[in-house]
């Protein structure tokens, strides 16, 4: 029964060493599997039904990051405080929690998972790979954005390249596969996504000029079941997109979780810049499939469709941006649509059963293309590729989004988009390929300062038109999440963890966490009392309301 | 002083030597023409392992500025190279391994770095006044302590100067006298890199108090600063009416009852600072 699978849970790590009583951890589970499916793929498929939980990277598998919790609103929130606080192991946090039946289940840098008791933040077990000090990671840091939950299992990347499976109950390794060659630059630093009967992942790796690849694998056994490379070979579609020998080398990793569509049963993966970065001579042609939005069939890994927000990128604009699903009418008919505010500063709308271009804008400030043309290609402006001498172009190589997820709340049909308001002179060099060496071919020297900033923008979700903009001393890491409570939660470099009027912009609270938020917000629910979830330099802040929620639950007849 | 203790390995390169020793030294380093070892190497080292952070020029981008005279986690080119071999844990700062950068690429790399530093050195050659009278100029009638510490002494409004001379050359100095507006400090580290220091804002809040002083820092919903008689000011976003930041100003005073000499002179004093002499 399902409330004895939380407590058992519980009590192999925290019940019966510390002699707190857990009795409650599983209270509210609505399943009706066997003992072992703690998460079955129906509750994935069904996560907006159990707001209490958070199941999947971005909440859902549209990937809307939006909480349909609306006990902390417009009218309390500025009354929010710490609940409890977890101190991470020493990195960069970019981690989005999984919450399910009453525990917390998250990454520490640079790829080890926690479980924590979600009403108290005490922890019930840590696992942490053994990897040498040598791992290698070019062009990113070490990092890791969370794992994925199925059945009873946890799923991780590490930046050594290998996919691990854990116990739920316990942390103890039920598999362990080696993805990829972490000696030729290959790393896992995305949350897997879960889907029914696969576990898919992605690569990181172009700056030292891998051929990625998406992979789904048999979440009992780790058995491969399908790789699906994003760089074609020769004779296959798209290798006339490559000049030479330069597709072997051409980059395209899959370094962020993708979304899902159960309906129409298609996967869609973000993919990565070509390799190398900055010089595209070596690379003739528009680098199929680099910079592009796949979607996939999950059963084969077939490609069904692409669409190439930047070709032949010469800026490092990779798309690996989350991907969000939306369902809407778009000219009188009903649409299933993906849109996304792109690295390269352009907003997409686009048919998700066949990627047919719909409608692009540009939403932050960009000076490489006079705009998109009717099939949705840029117009580049000549002169615009990187030089020995220097270029100056807007958006920097770190784009005008990034990773750092946005939000889409179906209640006001806004796209919320932390932007990234920075330029950068962008330099050419020459560079040859060496198995696992940088293979970037140059560099940028950013604009800082007074001459770089950032915003909260929110776009309307079908023509990306500016709603509201809530302004940014720096251009942010950080994601944002919506909630039925008509906010929008975000951070700053700063430090701020903050709260906005979703419909206006107004700002409605803000906690000075002193350090960068670089990860995004999440929600839950525990004995009834919404929490807010964010992380600021090494600490994992846990938000909710004073009534009821207090010191971790510490009332009488929790302990 | 840390630095210019430090024994130096004879093979690197002039430049460098100009930023470690003494004024002397390095006149003597100045007039040998500045080169640095396997210099087309150790650029493309840089720009392959460095500059997608740091930047191409090594003025900062994701990663922290280098192109300055002293490094703040750098005593030497030992711990500059144990810094690229190792990282700097909690930053995005990683380590290259072994077979990324062999001990001479390090090697290579952290001489680079360093000569990128030096290129904003003193051209020692371009001091001409009297360091002497420099400092009585400075502690006594230009009255620049009411403003400025220098070795645990004065008044802390403007930047600290103990250790200018390491940080800053003699132009910038010259044209920090005469047009102090020209070019505002640049914060170097944290989330405040890049941004102006010393910036003047003027504030009007809803209630009609009127502020005028210099941003100490900043976020989306509140400011910090220090007004001009050195009291410190919190407002909050929300009660401000009016915010000019004053960009292009500074409240530095410019040398007007200065003439060519004193600065000459004041320059002279500001290089020794923090070299040790």
């Amino acid at each position: 029964m399902e409330v004895l699978i939380g407590c058992g849970l519980a009590a192999r790590r925290g019940c019966a060493a510390s002699g707190i009583a857990f009795a409650a951890v599983a209270l509210g589970v609505s399943t009706g599997q066997s003992a072992t499916a703690q998460v079955p793929y129906e509750r994935l498929v069904a996560a907006d039904s159990e707001p209490e939980s958070w199941l999947t990277y971005s909440g859902n598998y549209g990937s809307h990051r939006f909480s349909r919790l609306d006990q902390i609103n417009a009218a309390n929130v500025a009354d929010l405080r710490v609940v409890w606080a977890y101190q991470m192991d020493e990195g960069l946090i970019e981690t989005t929690p999984i919450v399910a039946d009453g525990v917390m289940y998250v990454t520490e840098p640079p790829s080890s998972v926690t479980a924590l008791d979600a009403r108290t933040g005490k922890r019930l077990w840590k696992w942490t790979p053994q990897m040498g000090s040598d791992v290698l990671h070019i062009g990113f840091p070490e990092v890791n954005r969370g794992v994925a939950i199925l059945d009873s299992t946890l799923y991780v990347g590490t930046l050594d390249a290998h996919l691990v499976a854990l116990d739920a109950r316990s942390g103890a390794v039920r598999w362990d596969v080696e993805v990829a060659d972490n000696a030729i630059g290959f790393s896992l630093t995305l949350a897997p996504l879960a889907l029914d009967g696969k576990i898919i992942v992605g690569v990181s790796g172009a700056e030292a000029g891998v051929r990625g690849f998406i992979d789904a694998y048999d979440p009992d056994t780790g058995k491969l079941i399908w790789r699906t490379y994003t760089i074609p070979a020769p004779g296959e579609f798209g290798s006339d997109t490559w000049g030479g020998n330069s597709w072997e080398t051409g980059g395209g990793s899959t370094w962020l979780t993708g979304s899902y569509d159960p309906e129409l049963d298609l996967l869609y993966w973000p993919i990565g810049n070509p390799a190398p970065d900055w010089n595209g001579d070596v690379r003739p042609g528009d680098n199929l499939y680099t910079d592009c939005l796949l979607a996939l069939d999950p059963d084969t890994g077939e490609i069904v469709w692409w669409f190439q927000f930047t070709p032949h990128d010469t800026h490092d604009w990779d798309a690996n941006q989350i991907q969000v699903l939306v369902d809407a009418e778009w000219e009188g008919e009903p649409r299933k649509l993906v849109v996304t505010a792109n690295r390269n500063a352009f907003y997409y709308v686009l048919d998700r059963e066949t990627g047919e271009f719909l409608h692009g804008t540009e939403y932050s400030k960009q000076t490489w293309a006079e705009g998109l043309d009717e099939n949705g290609r840029p117009i580049v402006i000549p002169g615009t590729d990187p030089t020995e001498e220097g270029n100056l172009v807007w958006p920097s190589l770190q784009g005008a989004a990034n990773w750092f997820s946005p939000s889409y709340s179906p209640m006001t049909r806004l796209f919320y988009q932390p932007t990234r308001i920075m330029g950068a002179i962008y330099y050419k060099a020459d560079v040859e390929y060496e198995p696992g060496q940088p293979f970037m071919g140059g560099g940028e020297q950013a604009l800082r300062g007074e001459e770089a900033s950032g915003a909260v923008k929110a776009l309307d979700v079908l023509t990306g038109e500016l709603k509201w903009e809530f302004p940014l001393q720096s251009p942010p890491w950080a994601g944002v999440m919506a909630t039925a409570g008509n906010l929008v939660f975000g951070g700053s470099e700063e430090g701020n963890i903050f709260a906005l009027d979703a419909g206006t912009g107004e700002p409605l609270w803000n906690f000075q966490a002193g350090a960068a938020v670089r990860s995004g917000p999440m929600s839950f629910e525990i004995d009834g009392q919404q929490r807010v979830v964010n992380s600021a330099g090494g600490t994992m802040f846990v938000f909710g309301l004073p009534e009821g929620g207090g010191s971790g639950g510490a009332r009488p007849g929790s302990f | 002083m840390r630095i210019a203790q430090t024994t130096w390995p004879l093979s690197l390169a002039v430049p460098i030597l100009l930023l470690l020793c003494p004024p002397a030294a390095a006149q003597e380093a100045a007039d040998a023409a500045p080169e640095l070892e396997d210099a087309e190497r150790a650029e493309r080292l840089y720009r392959a392992h460095c500059a997608r952070c740091h930047g191409v020029q090594g003025l900062g981008g994701e990663g922290p500025e280098l192109a300055q005279l002293a490094l703040p986690r750098v005593a030497d080119q030992v711990q500059l190279e144990r810094i690229i071999r190792f990282g700097i844990p909690g930053t995005g700062m990683p380590g290259a391994r072994a077979t990324v950068l062999d001990d001479d690429a390090v090697s290579l790399v952290a001489g680079y770095v360093l000569w990128l530093g030096a290129q904003t050195t003193v051209d020692a050659s371009s001091v001409t006044g009297d360091a002497d009278r420099g400092l009585d100029l400075f502690w006594a009638e230009g009255d620049c302590a009411s403003c400025h510490i220098v070795a645990g002494q004065g008044t802390a409004v403007g930047p600290e100067l103990t250790i200018i001379g390491l940080r800053r050359g003699a132009d910038y100095l010259r044209e920090a006298l005469s047009a102090p507006a020209a070019r505002l400090p640049v914060a170097r580290s944290g989330a405040r890199s890049g941004f102006f220091e010393y910036l003047p804002v003027r504030i009007v809040t809803h209630d009609g108090d009127i502020y005028n002083g210099m941003r100490m820092n900043e976020d989306s919903f509140t400011i910090q600063l220090m007004t001009v008689s050195g009291a410190f000011v919190s407002l909050r976003k929300g009660e401000i009416a009016e915010m000019e930041k004053r960009v292009g100003h500074s409240l530095m005073p410019v040398a007007q009852d200065l003439d060519e000499d004193d600065v000459e002179d004041l320059v002279a004093y500001l290089t020794t600072l923090g070299r040790g002499s």
